[in-house]
């Protein structure tokens, strides 16, 4: 009898390594565990056995029933993993064609870049102002020390709409408003467009500046240094080197423009920096005491440093755009490039 | 300004490049903008004196030259009109490199063999003038190999560009101060011997100056018995590398002097000067005048004239007139040195439209000292480019001196300014090299007098700037400044702006930027009432007229741009400013709108998205939904709109608190067709100040559903007319507290729907706070609402 059990243990182990699919694994399961199988069979004749061996014999009986169970469950959840799997092996998608999804629209490389810079001078302290486009003589010219009959209107071609109001060539009129509404320590960005009558190459007649302005006790040359070097190093790289000249803007004095390196040859020299190695990119310097008593500042008390740069220069210097106009014509060949 | 650094030797010693003369200048505050070498490689050109001329045997224009070399004789074709026999030209033989890197053989020309050519200046490198070949001096030994011919054939022209308050700059003299005092070499000024003759000046002239507030300085001097002719070789080079043609010897001499000295002159033939006298002032009212280029103008009010006895004859500083001008027959010759008031030739010469050399150095101010010297010095260039004798003496009408005022110089505000930590010895010693006289010096403060070329000079911190300048800016060190940090509240209104943008970028919008002004008609197009405008006076072009007072025309042209390119599925948003004129105000109103528009396919082609389905209404409106919800406004209405350039159907009006803050809508196919777009475009445009108002509510919690709800769908037949919203709420309005949401989740037109009929679909969700529903409850209210759309709008339930 129990020679028979350990058979049906081996006749088992060769039925299931045989069956090759559900059908054949639930004949054998049948053949071995079912109603007329070898089992029950072997089963029923226990009672024909002699009561001492009876039990111990039925004990093993049920140990490789158990057994018996264990093995077919097992097999059978191996064969349906093994089905699965291969059901999942059929089905695939092309995980090379695009998704489906709705496509984002763009902010315009300009206003990208201005909040680039916003938030680099925002992150050295700087909170921002505003003012209008259409702007008074008064704050664009007179009150920056740019009188009437002064060569330096020269300096940038104004649109007028009547003697007194002009569409600002510059951002730096919201100094003066700012300096009017509030006493230092004054510390603002201004981002915006101004206007000018010129359109070539390099030239749109509206374009935008970004205006910095710090005023207050002991503010020097060397803190405009400072900081409008932190501002390259931040937003160009730290690698790339910056020089300061003496220039000339008449709401500045001393005056400096800012050169710095090209960032397309890296000092080298190309065409971009017409050989010369350097691009400007901004102008700068301590505020004239002639502003001060516009907005009724002590000049002997409160110093300050400005600065302004063109947002299109940045953006142009930065990914290589050779004219200024792209960004006006709005193709959108070229603004979903960036 | 083009500087010959040949020319800036002779007024200064320096032992450097121009390249490193140029780089010290731009670092010192006079930016060189290009530095260009002239006059090289021309060792293969060689003087060559023109013994015969020929016609050539087949061309009427062409002509056989014989030219003498000293070791050889060549026949040569030329082409020039102006050659002469006994001319010394220019010969460039075959090997010899052109600067235009043409390499000259011998060619046959119409059958006859020329062994090189006779060059032209242009073709030297020399100047602009092709019209001719180059003649040398007469007495020019033939044969000599170009750089021993002309002295200073080489040169390096330095391009610079001087700001404005360095009038002082725009001359050689200025630039070789400059280098003085960068460098701490002094300066120099040629030397010149005046051959006077024993008769004075004041006998035979005489200048009277009513004026002087507009001319505080008028010398004169004069030479007599001139010969008018062409200049040397080496003058005429001279003017045309710095930009400037020759005209003459005498007004030669004149421009060379203001290149010189940066001292515009004027010179005049006296014999055409009335009375023999010279008054300066003003201009009667009405007065016409013919400046020297032939053109009659008509003069401005105040303009300052330099007349003779009986009338003008020349607009002061700014241009000589016909009447007087250096002539053929010239013999004696008046030279006028000036300083007129900058101001007054800046009003006149703007008034007129007019710049010119002198102008443009009167304006920014010439050396009120340096004026004798320039006189003496034109007197001396014209009697040794002209002959003639000098009449002794000067006229020198000189009322009241220009002075400069001293200033005083603190060291601890310098240092403060500047963030250094100078003495007062080395600030003393860096004025001093600008020609800055210093007084009661010591180590806290000294008082500095500019010199009197230096109109910019006048407070401490111009001082301070040319201690910066000389000390060098690149020594000043770098400081970060301590700030308190402190809440910023400015940036609310940026952040909001920047929510916009990102809400608008979600719905597939992209940002475009476009121009500030439109034209005249797409500024009266596109408002939907007459609020004015805003005209330039100077637009640049029509295109441009006047400030926009709606952004679509800008949107508008986009579209145009980007169809013209093919790509004609676009959804594009603007935010910027729009201009209202304001009564009794000088300054506009400036209100910061979104705009935006959709057009094309609504999907990509792409082969998981549908097919043929082109932007609507609903797209527009959607993304305003989206940006409304983005940015937390709910109180918005969308009413049907009566825009006049919308289409009448398919427009709406958004109301915020009853205001009308906007529109959206498809444009009308009348006013797409007049402006010709064959496409169905949708357009929005918002005030965005009134939706940042009601932004700031804060929205408080509610508390979650906790009983579940049950879904109800009505669909029904009804007119056409009756709109979602009425249906809406009026479903709301019978469920009250039991109904939770009603949205349309179908409407269909057409076929099978009577003409003026829609079917629509509701699904409402019952749900109550405070208990679970029953289907028997929820049947009831729904057969409520079912009942009042039957009876309130006549709908017919489809079962």
């Amino acid at each position: 009898m129990k020679e028979r059990l350990q058979n049906l243990l081996n006749e088992a182990d060769e039925l299931i390594t045989g069956a090759c699919d559900e059908k054949a694994l639930s004949e054998a399961r049948t053949r071995i565990l079912g109603r007329k199988g070898e089992l029950t069979s072997i089963l029923r004749s226990l009672k024909d056995l002699p009561a001492d061996e009876r039990s111990a014999v039925g004990q093993l009986a049920n140990r490789i029933k158990a057994d018996l169970e264990a093995r077919f469950d097992k097999a059978e959840a191996a064969l349906n993993e093994r089905i699965e799997r291969q059901k999942l092996a059929s089905e695939f998608v092309d995980v090379t064609l695009p998704g489906r999804r709705f496509i984002p629209g763009r902010t315009h490389i300009l206003n990208r870049v201005a909040n680039e810079l916003i938030e680099v001078f925002n992150g050295l302290g700087f909170q921002l102002a505003e003012g209008p486009e259409v702007e008074l003589d008064y704050y664009n010219f007179e009150a920056l020390n740019i009188p009437r009959d002064h060569p330096a209107r020269d300096m940038q071609d104004t649109f007028y709409f009547s003697e007194n109001v002009v569409l600002r060539t510059h951002t730096s009129p919201v100094q003066i408003r700012t300096m009017e509404k509030q006493k230092p320590p004054v510390r603002v960005i201004c981002p915006g467009k101004v206007y000018r009558r010129d359109a070539d190459i390099t030239h749109s007649p509206m374009f935008m500046q970004i205006e910095g302005l710090w005023v207050d006790k002991g503010v020097s040359f060397a803190d405009l240094k400072g900081v409008l070097t932190a501002f390259v190093h931040v937003y160009f790289g730290e690698q790339v080197g910056l020089r300061f000249r003496p220039s000339f803007f008449p709401f500045t004095e001393p005056s400096a423009e800012v050169d710095i390196q090209c960032v397309i040859c890296g000092g080298t020299g190309c065409r971009t920096c017409s050989q010369t190695g350097w691009l400007e990119i901004l102008g700068s310097g301590m505020v004239d005491p002639e502003l001060y008593s516009f907005v009724n500042y002590d000049p002997e008390i409160y110093t300050g440093y400005a600065f302004g740069l063109g947002i299109e220069r940045v953006a142009m210097l930065k990914y290589g755009i050779p004219d200024i106009r792209a960004f006006y014509e709005n193709d959108m060949r070229f603004l979903t490039q960036f | 300004m083009l500087v010959s650094f040949n020319w800036l030797k002779e007024f200064v010693d320096i032992d450097i490049s121009p390249e490193q003369t140029a780089e010290l200048l731009t670092m010192g505050g006079i930016e060189v903008e290009s530095v260009t070498h002239v006059g090289k490689g021309l060792d293969k050109i060689f003087t060559a004196k023109i013994e015969s001329i020929e016609p050539h045997p087949n061309a009427d224009k062409l002509r056989l030259v014989d030219i003498d070399l000293a070791d050889r004789k060549l026949r040569l074709v030329c082409g020039a009109p102006n050659i002469g026999e006994g001319q010394i030209v220019p010969y460039a033989g075959p090997g010899a490199v052109l600067p235009s890197g043409m390499e000259i053989t011998e060619r046959k020309i119409k059958g006859v063999t020329s062994p090189g050519m006779i060059c032209s200046e242009k073709e030297l490198g020399l100047g602009d003038d092709a019209s001719g070949v180059l003649v040398f001096d007469p007495g020019t030994p033939a044969g000599l190999p170009l750089p021993q011919a002309l002295q200073f054939l080489e040169d390096a022209i330095l391009e610079t560009s001087v700001t404005p308050n360095r009038g002082d700059c725009l001359s050689i003299l200025g630039i070789a101060r400059e280098i003085a005092a960068l460098t701490g070499v002094p300066w120099k000024t040629p030397q010149m011997e005046l051959k006077e003759s024993p008769f004075p000046i004041s006998e035979k002239a005489c200048i009277e100056v009513p004026d002087s507030d507009l001319c505080p300085r008028y010398v004169a001097r004069m030479v007599e018995g001139v010969t008018i002719g062409p200049s040397p070789l080496e003058i005429r080079l001279r003017l045309a590398r710095s930009g400037v043609r020759s005209i003459s010897n005498v007004v030669d001499a004149t421009n060379l002097l203001l290149l010189e000295c940066g001292q515009p002159l004027h010179a005049f033939d006296f014999s055409l000067l009335e009375d023999s006298k010279i008054v300066v002032r003003r201009c009667d009212p009405g007065e016409m005048f013919t400046t020297l280029d032939g053109t009659e103008r008509k003069l401005p009010e105040n303009a300052l004239m330099i007349r003779d006895g009986k009338r003008s004859v020349a607009l002061a500083g700014i241009m000589g007139g016909l009447n007087s001008e250096i002539n053929d027959n010239t013999s004696a010759v008046l030279i006028e040195s000036a300083c007129f008031e900058r101001f007054g030739i800046r009003r006149t010469s703007k008034a007129l439209g007019m710049s010119t050399e002198a102008s443009y150095r009167f304006e920014r101010g010439v050396d009120p000292e340096g004026t004798l010297w320039a006189a003496h010095r034109a007197a001396y260039l014209i009697q040794k480019l002209a002959g003639g004798t000098i009449a002794s003496g000067c006229l020198d009408v000189y009322p009241d001196s220009i002075v400069r005022l001293p200033v005083q110089v603190r060291t601890e505000k310098v240092n403060s300014l500047l963030g250094t930590d100078l003495t007062g010895t080395q600030i003393e010693s860096y004025l001093k090299r600008l020609g800055i006289k210093i007084q009661d010096s010591a180590e806290t403060s000294m008082t500095a007098t500019p010199p009197a070329w230096r109109w910019d000079l006048e407070r401490e911190v111009d001082m301070a700037e040319e201690v910066a300048r000389i000390y060098g800016f690149q020594n000043i060190p770098l400081s970060m400044m301590v700030c308190r940090s402190a809440p910023d509240p400015t940036r609310e209104n940026h952040h909001k702006l920047q929510t916009v943008k990102t809400l608008m970028n979600a719905s597939g919008f992209t940002e475009v930027i476009t121009m500030s002004f439109v034209s005249r008609k797409e500024a009266s197009e596109f408002v939907s009432e007459n609020t004015g405008q805003l005209p330039l006076i100077n637009p640049l072009s029509e295109d441009y007229a006047v400030m926009r007072t709606s952004l679509i025309p800008g949107l508008l042209s986009v579209v145009t741009r980007n169809v013209n390119f093919r790509w004609d599925n676009l959804r594009i948003y603007e935010l910027g400013k729009t201009f209202t004129p304001v009564r009794d105000a000088e300054l506009p109103r400036e209100d910061v709108k979104l705009a935006g528009l959709a057009t094309g396919a609504r999907f990509p082609v792409l082969w998981n998205m549908p097919r043929n389905e082109e932007i609507d209404f609903y797209d527009a409106k959607g993304a305003l939904e989206t940006l409304l919800e983005g940015l937390n406004v709910a109180e918005v209405q969308f009413n049907p709109s009566e825009v006049p350039f919308l289409h009448p159907g398919k427009s709406a009006d958004l109301m915020l608190d009853g205001r009308n803050v906007g529109y959206v809508g498809e444009l009308s196919p009348v006013k797409a067709r007049e402006l010709g777009f064959a496409l169905k475009i949708h357009i929005f445009e918002i005030l965005l100040e009134p939706l940042f108002v009601q932004m700031r509510k804060e929205r408080l919690f509610t508390s979650l559903p906790r009983y579940p709800y049950i879904e109800r769908d009505l669909s029904f037949i009804v007119e056409e007319k009756v709109s979602g919203d009425a249906i809406k709420r009026l479903i709301s309005r019978l469920g009250h507290d039991m109904i939770a949401s009603v949205v349309v989740f179908d409407l269909y037109r057409g076929e099978s729907i009577p003409e003026g009929y829609q079917s629509m679909a509701f699904r409402i969700r019952y749900q109550s706070e405070g208990r679970t529903l029953t289907d028997e409850e929820v049947q009831e209210v729904h057969s409520r609402v079912a009942d009042a759309l039957r009876n309130e709008v006549g709908a017919a339930m489809r079962e």
